[in-house]
């Protein structure tokens, strides 16, 4: 799991909400890939300007901090598992 | 040989054409009259010439010579394609490459496909069974998902013409040294306003293959679209969303075409109750 760095939706990435959550479209493979909403959502989000640790933070907004940290560190690593983002540095 | 013809609209492609052949200039007043515009519309236009009495047989478009040889049956197929390709030019918003039509005069099946997969046939057979006609080559779609008419005439290769009992026309023999290649049906009923899509059929002809129906998801139909799409390069964002939407709410079949009469028939009575 990378933690740290700025994630980023990867710039050959299309996103749009439909299906009942989100598509994505890797323009370098034309591969399709369904989401989740909260994934999507998070996606469409990460634009390389926050680190994992402030995305952590304005996320928790005051709630379980831990489980958050776990969520995202979750749904991180599966879109990087998928090629959807990129890490900019930390 | 009297004044051009026209104007005629092919999407937001306007055009004349002036042609030194009167037989081929009273074929193509058939031909193009599908994409006549109203009289009294007289946007700019580009304007065609065709010189077909005597070699060099030429095709010019605003005096810039697109095609220039001594195969008399050049200059018109050029025409045709020239101006498929600058409807796609001038045309904004999403275009697929599919043949549309409808069933009930309401709502449109799309027909995406490659080229050489039997949308222009396929979409021939259905106006035989009267479905109304939108395009045998582009869905252009507005940006809220509706998929506007481009009724040129249908455009039948050879290879088609065996398929259909009985076969397309062919041209007066004073217009079929011009062009030989294909033929052309107008179709009886067309639209004159733009479409809801309410169906996406992903579909591949197979001679003598067997014809079947399915149905299949939305991502299915999402994957032909954007295979088919021709301007996902300049309006990648957009494209997406938008066909992404449509593929959400449109039925979504696939189509297996040995028997072109089969299917048909297959697709008619899916789609009307």
């Amino acid at each position: 799991v990378t933690v740290s760095g700025r994630p980023s939706r990867h710039p050959d990435v299309l996103l749009t909400e439909a299906f009942e959550g989100y598509v994505a479209l890797d323009r370098r493979t034309n591969e399709l890939v369904q989401l989740r909403a909260d994934a999507g959502l998070l996606l469409s989000q990460l634009d390389g300007s926050l680190t994992v640790e402030q995305i952590v933070a304005e996320s928790a907004q005051g709630g379980d901090i831990a489980t958050v940290r776990q969520w995202l560190l979750g749904t991180l690593d599966a879109l990087d598992e998928a090629s959807l983002i990129e890490y900019g540095p930390t | 040989v009297n004044g051009p013809l026209g104007p005629y609209a092919a999407l937001d492609h306007c055009f004349t054409v002036s042609v030194d052949s009167v037989p081929l200039r009273r074929y193509l007043e058939q031909v193009l009259g599908p994409l006549a515009l109203p009289s009294g519309r007289d946007p700019a236009a580009a304007h065609y010439e065709l010189t077909v009495a005597e070699a060099p047989f030429r095709l010019r478009r605003d005096g810039r010579v697109l095609h220039s040889g001594h195969h008399r049956s050049r200059p018109t197929a050029w025409l045709f394609f020239d101006v498929n390709q600058q409807a796609l030019r001038a045309t904004d918003g999403t275009i697929v490459h599919a043949a549309v039509a409808s069933p009930d005069g309401i709502g449109a099946w799309l027909f995406p496909a490659a080229s050489e997969q039997g949308k222009s046939t396929l979409v021939a057979g259905l106006v035989r069974t009267g479905w109304t006609y939108l395009s045998d080559e582009y869905a252009a779609l507005t940006p809220a998902g509706l998929v506007r008419p481009y009724p040129r005439a249908i455009a039948l290769d050879a290879s088609a013409w065996p398929v259909f009992d009985p076969p397309p026309p062919a041209p007066p023999a004073a217009v079929e040294r011009f062009w030989p290649a294909q033929r052309h049906v107008a179709a009886p009923r067309r639209a004159g306003r733009p479409y809801p899509v309410v169906a996406v059929v992903a579909h591949a002809y197979r001679a003598g293959g067997s014809t079947a129906l399915r149905a299949s998801s939305g991502l299915d139909a999402l994957r032909t679209l954007l295979s088919c799409s021709f301007t996902l390069d300049r309006r990648a964002q957009a494209d997406f969303a938008l066909l992404a939407r449509l593929a959400e709410h449109a039925a979504s079949w696939r189509l297996d075409v040995g028997d072109l009469v089969k299917a048909c028939k297959l697709l008619s009575s899916n789609a009307l109750p």
